[in-house]
């Protein structure tokens, strides 16, 4: 996108955060390309459900497409917490449409206008916050629920008591990693996508730039490759947004009903 | 990276956005929106539901009058089947009752002509043998002069005459 120094093209420059009103410093709020882009997502996300909101018995295809994402999360909860899931759909789903649509959003073809998709899950603060947002709420269900005999959920079934200690310790580890996997997952996955899409993205400027036998052998090849990693980063869009709410839901069990 | 390298500098206004943004979403959408797009979704299903259950009780309602119908049909069919052989029954003793009677007054007119029949044949026996016996003495007399009695003449002639 920006042209960085000594004429290449840094294709990290699109994570940056740009400040619209206010300015970028330690501790101030500022009103960013983030913003607009997370207001965009909300936008996009009330349309899309305004369109299911006309509450047909015959529903239209609008309808239908809204119908089946609310359903999809109330099966998912129901499927993997069971009927004490219903309570968690309004943020599983909020998590799952919010990530859902920014990540589509990031995907935007329209960079050649100038206006410059930015992908607001492809920072780790985002995703960070959503992650600590899904293991607060599994520490506090958990808590709450079982009191102190939640910490038997880092105690397998049938463990042999001098192993007891030991395996405390493990489950324990890797229940404390649960938050940093779930946020470096998104992060990591929109991050990767978006750096490869615009590096191949820089192979097709530079080869045509470098004159048409070269632009033939490397823009062209490197176009269509493009055209699949697109393709292919549609499908991780939804299955990363898919990927976070299940992996929350399945937390989430873990402090509902314990082992 | 800048998504580590402006961490210090941007958290606060990212996150403060974030947190408006999944907050507005949260109690905008996901609370308000989401029950009344499932609420649509279990009433189209306990409609679906309802309207089966009418068209299961339609059905059985549907078989019952058939059966009803069938039923009655069965049972006109027998009647008429009662009635038919009934009125068959009636008519054959009917006919055989008359027959029976014009049979009667046949045989009753079938021994009167016999009894006629055989009156006359007794007279036109009785004036053939008169005429016989009177032809007997006529020839007798004719014959041999001499002459025979009236009862002598009329012996022999039945005796002829039985003798065919």
């Amino acid at each position: 996108m920006a042209e960085a120094e000594g004429g290449g093209i840094d294709p990290m420059s699109q994570f940056k955060i740009e400040p619209i009103a206010g300015t970028l410093e330690q501790g101030q709020i500022a009103f960013t390309n983030s913003s607009i882009w997370m207001l965009l997502t909300l936008a996009l996300v009330w349309l899309f459900m305004i369109g299911g909101m006309k509450r047909e018995l015959v529903p239209g295809r609008w309808q239908l497409a809204v119908e089946s994402v609310t359903g999809f999360i109330d099966n998912m909860l129901t499927s993997n917490i069971g009927p004490a899931g219903k309570k968690y759909v309004p943020y599983i789903f909020t998590i799952f449409i919010f990530i859902l649509f920014a990540n589509l959003l990031g995907l935007l073809p329209i960079g050649f206008t100038g206006i410059h998709p930015f992908t607001v899950t492809s920072h780790i603060l985002i995703t960070g916050v959503m992650a600590v947002m899904s293991f607060s709420i599994v520490l506090a269900v958990g808590f709450w629920k079982h009191k102190l005999k939640f910490f038997t959920l880092f105690v397998p079934h049938g463990t042999p008591l001098p192993m007891v200690p030991l395996l405390f310790v493990i489950e324990l580890v890797s229940f404390m990693v649960r938050p940093f996997s779930l946020a470096l997952r998104l992060f990591i996955a929109m991050t990767a996508g978006h750096v490869l899409l615009k590096v191949f993205a820089s192979f097709v400027i530079s080869g045509i730039n470098a004159g048409p036998e070269i632009g033939l052998l490397v823009a062209v090849p490197s176009f269509l490759l493009m055209l699949f990693v697109s393709a292919l980063e549609l499908l991780i869009c939804a299955i990363q947004a898919y990927v976070f709410a299940l992996l929350s839901a399945l937390y989430i069990n873990d402090a509902e009903n314990l082992h | 990276m800048p998504q580590l390298d402006q961490i210090a500098i941007s958290y606060a206004s990212q996150i403060v956005w974030l947190v408006g943004v999944l907050a507005i979403i949260y109690f905008g959408i996901a609370r308000t929106m989401v029950p009344k797009v499932q609420g649509t979704i279990e009433a189209r299903a306990k409609r679906v539901s309802d309207d089966l259950a009418a068209a299961d009780k339609a059905h059985e309602r549907a078989d019952e009058i058939e059966e009803d119908y069938r039923q009655q049909m069965n049972e006109a069919r027998s009647e008429a089947g009662t009635v038919t052989t009934e009125a068959k029954a009636k008519a054959n003793a009917d006919r055989e009752q008359r027959v029976a009677a014009e049979d009667e007054k046949i045989a009753a007119k079938l021994a009167e002509a016999e009894t006629a029949l055989a009156d006359a044949r007794k007279a036109a026996l009785a004036e053939i043998e008169g005429v016989a016996v009177d032809a007997t003495q006529d020839i007798v007399t004719k014959v041999s002069g001499g002459s025979v009695s009236e009862s002598e003449a009329r012996s022999a002639v039945k005796e002829a005459m039985a003798h065919g």
